[in-house]
Order: C-alpha cells, then structure tokens, then sequence
C-alpha cells in the first residue's frame, strides 16, 4: 500500500513554543490511524499542519506523493479537493442551510445546477440519517447533528482522506456511539483513508487500525490498539485499561 | 538604550508586517473581483452595503448642508455675501466633506459589521473550513464586498451631495432668505466636472480602505468573542487614519501636483 501521506522531522512553532517536535509518521491508502493524546499535546495542531493551515518551522509534509510545505496556494488548493474533515466544533457556515453546507464544494467547484447538486446532497444526507433536515440552518440543529451534517459535507465530494478533530468530544455518550458507529461505516463504504484525532480511547479503540500517541508534541508510541494496551508506558492507555477492566 | 531601540524597531516591523499583509488581502480581492460565481452575492452586499446605509446616509448629509449654511451665512452676512453660503457648501461637499464623511460612516456601519462576520467565522473554524474545501476565502467572502463597495460608496456620497444642497437650500432660502434662483447659481457656479471626478475617486479608494481594512481584520481575528470585538474595533479605528491619510494625500495629488 503507498503511503498517502508522509511526514519528515515536522516541527512546528508557535512563536518561541514548539508545538510538535520532529515529528514523522506514515499514513497508508485505506488506513484508519488515531491520533490519541491528552488536551494540549498538540493532536489538532498535528492535523491542520498536514492540510496546510499551519505553518511548519522544520521539516517536509507529503500529501499523494506532494510535498506541500512551500508549494503554491493552488497546488495546495488542488490537494484539499481530495480531502476532506470534520472540525471538533462541525463548522458548518451558519449563514447557509443544511444543503447549502453540504453541497459547498459543489456550488463552488461544478456546473451542475442547483437541482443536481441537490440530487447529490439528498443522497448524503440519507447515508447519514439527515435527510429531513435539508432546509434547516445550523442554529436550528443539535451537536450530534450538526456532526453529522459535517460528516455529510466532508464526504459528499468523495474525498480520499477524511481528517476527523474530536468527533465525539461535547456528545452525550448514545450520541457519541452514533457518531463512532458512523465514522465507521462511512470508512467501510467509501474506503477512505482516515485520520482521527481524539482524546477518547474507547473511539480509538473502536475505528483504528493504527493509533499514534502524542506526548508533549512527540508521538511517544504508534501501533495497534493492542500493541499499545501491552506495552504502553502512557497513563493515557494505563487509565482506559483500567476503566475497561472495571467494567 | 538597547531595549528601547529593539522595541521600536520590533513595533516599526510590525506595522510594516500589518500594512504589507493588508496590501496582499486587498490584492488578492481584486484578483477575484469579477467571478463570475459571486454574482449572486455582489447583490446582497450591495443591499447590505449600500441601500440599507442610505437612510442614515441621506438624513446626515441633509443635516450637514443645513449645518454648513447655518455657519457660513452668519459669516457671511457680516459681509454682506451671504449668497455665497451655497458655494462653499458644494465645494466643501463635492472635494472633501461629502467623500470622508460617506467613508466613516460605512467604516462605523458596515466596516464594524464585516470585521466582526468574518472574524466570527474565523474563530469556530469556518474559514478553515472554507479552505479545507478548497474554496479561497479572501475570493469567496472579500471580493464581492470589495466590489459591492466599489459601487456602493461612489452612489452614497453622489446622493449625499445632492441631499446635502437640498438641506442647504432649506436653510438658504428659507431661513437666510436668499432668492432661490440666486442661491442654486452660487451653489453650482463653483463646481465643475473635475471636481465631482475627484470626489468619485476619493470614494472609490476609502470604499477599497474599508472593506479591505474590515476583511483583513476579520481574517486575523483570533481567541474567542474579544477576539471578534477587538478585530471590529481595530477595524474602525485603522480605516478613520487611512481615509484620512488617504485624503490628504488624494488632496494633494489632484490640486496640488
């Protein structure tokens, strides 16, 4: 499998601070890796940085075989039309309905008609379980809603990454293990390519194939979920050990 | 010493940084101007922009030409020229009152608002949100401001000027007593076509100060709601010193190079 997106002694800095700290990783086509760590690590700076919207200080970033630290705004942009993500606080446009959020990408990047793209968002929003909720603005929508019309608008462009921040964090727990439930079978139907950053072990546990822990802007372990529940020193994965043996 | 020097000259960097930055947002939004998939929203923001300042506009601009003959005909009449009340109205409106004063009430009204819309989406994500679906935030949400500006400004001080001569007309006539025929010959005996021109760019370049100061404040906008107040007030209070240095320096390139 290539790696479809490559990470090289990546540092980042936030003025003096250094955020992430020679940072490398590999994310295989069709891999679902969990970025896990406590807040503050520097899990979302990690994600912004591979698509772009941070800054690095050291090293290289390659998205499909391109590196994208110094290269053209439009070569970048170019690559973000294969990506898509789902931000911790859903970011949907709240001046745009339901299906203007999700036929975004759509209404900016075709010449279909508006009918059209309809036709597409509907579709979406069924596999999402929001097809009622098309003209709704987003101030009229819950949480768990509001992610999923995000999780709708990241996919509708069929993305081959999907980059997920703190998809569960806010979520009461039935809403949170909808979420998962989703994540999951959206990676299995579409084949994406998933890149989930999270403090929940129990989400980690239940959509990685890999997970990559982050401590103080390193990532101090990276493995299958049981490889890590053997061997890992952190207390992060000690703690959910703990809690799951208690149940 | 040296600590002095290092902060003067970090501070002197970073106005540089500031104004450099503005420079390539506002580039960047002329780049963008004329695509044709904005269409839709230069309307919208050209109601937002324009028709909804107009009544506050108009009603100002009559106050200030009932002002500035108030002023100039108790005066005048010391001189026994109080018909040239009207004159110095439509100088004084056309070249610099009527530009400067359209320009800081869209910097107070609109320019406040846009620094904090887009400073609000930028603080929950949606600008990066906007960019992660590759979509240019600066094309998608600056240029049809800019150019809703453009066209809206030019048109707001044209009405003002001619509200403003209506407000000065009610004064002059009806209160200083000064013949109608009189007073609409000395209004517009002292104004000419190049005169109107350069209102028309002045307002052109403080519509370009204003939305680009707004939109560029909105981008840089960071932390939480202070975040959003601190961008519409630095907003506000950058786009007063560039109209009015702006101004100065229009002034002096039309009638003085």
């Amino acid at each position: 499998m290539e790696d479809i997106i490559k990470l090289r002694d990546v540092s980042v800095k936030f003025g003096e601070t250094e955020v992430l700290k020679k940072i490398n990783l590999e994310v295989k086509r069709g891999e679902s890796l969990v970025v896990v760590g406590s807040s503050g690590c520097g899990k979302t700076v990690l994600l912004k940085t591979i698509l772009g919207l941070i800054p690095v200080a050291e090293g290289d970033i390659y998205l499909f075989g391109e590196k994208i630290n110094g290269a053209p705004k439009s070569k970048i942009m170019q690559l973000r039309s294969r990506l898509g993500m789902v931000f911790q606080s859903s970011a949907l446009f709240d001046s745009m309905s339901v299906w203007e959020n999700v036929g975004f990408y759509y209404l900016n990047h075709s010449d279909m008609t508006d009918e059209q793209i309809r036709t597409l968002v509907r579709d979406m929003l069924k596999e999402v379980g929001m097809e009622s909720f098309e003209e709704f603005l987003p101030e009229q929508l819950s949480g768990g809603m509001k992610k999923r019309v995000s999780i709708a608008r990241a996919l509708v462009s069929k993305p081959e990454v999907i980059f997920y921040d703190e998809p569960t964090t806010g979520l009461d727990p039935i809403m949170a293990e909808s979420i998962t439930e989703l994540i999951t079978e959206m990676h299995k139907k579409f084949r994406t390519t998933d890149i989930t950053v999270t403090h929940d072990i129990h989400l980690a546990s239940r959509i990685s194939d890999r997970i990559a822990l982050i401590e103080n802007g390193t990532i101090r372990d990276i493995g299958t979920f049981d490889d890590l529940r053997k061997n890992s020193q952190s207390p992060l994965i000690k703690s959910f050990i703990f809690t799951e043996e208690r149940k | 010493m040296f600590t002095f020097i290092r902060k003067t000259g970090r501070a002197i960097l970073n106005y540089i940084s500031y104004f450099g930055s503005l420079g390539v947002t506002t580039i960047d939004a002329f780049k963008n101007i004329f695509s044709a998939k904005k269409s839709e929203n230069i309307f919208k923001h050209i109601d937002l922009i324009g028709v909804r300042s107009f009544p506050l506009v108009g009603i100002i601009s009559v106050f200030i030409g009932m002002v500035l003959v108030m002023e100039t005909a108790y005066t005048l009449k010391r001189f026994g020229a109080e018909i040239y009340s009207g004159g110095i109205v439509s100088v004084s409106m056309i070249r610099e009152l009527g530009p400067v004063f359209v320009a800081i009430i869209m910097a107070g009204r609109v320019g406040g608002s846009i620094a904090a819309e887009i400073g609000t989406m930028k603080i929950t994500e949606q600008i990066d949100a906007m960019e992660i679906l590759a979509v240019d935030p600066v094309a998608y949400l600056v240029s049809p401001r800019l150019l809703a500006g453009i066209i809206s400004l030019p048109s707001l001080f044209l009405m003002s000027f001619f509200l403003a001569i209506a407000g000065a007309a009610i004064v002059g006539i009806l209160l200083v007593n000064i013949p109608s025929g009189m007073f609409f010959y000395q209004t517009f005996r002292f104004i000419g076509i190049r005169d109107m021109i350069v209102g028309l760019v002045k307002s052109i370049v403080f519509a370009i100060v204003v939305i680009g100061v707004a939109s560029h404040e909105g981008l840089r906008a960071v932390g939480g709601a202070s975040g959003v107040g601190n961008a519409a007030t630095t907003s506000v209070v950058v786009s007063f010193f560039l109209i009015i240095l702006c101004n100065l320096i229009l002034t002096g390139l039309f009638y003085f190079v």
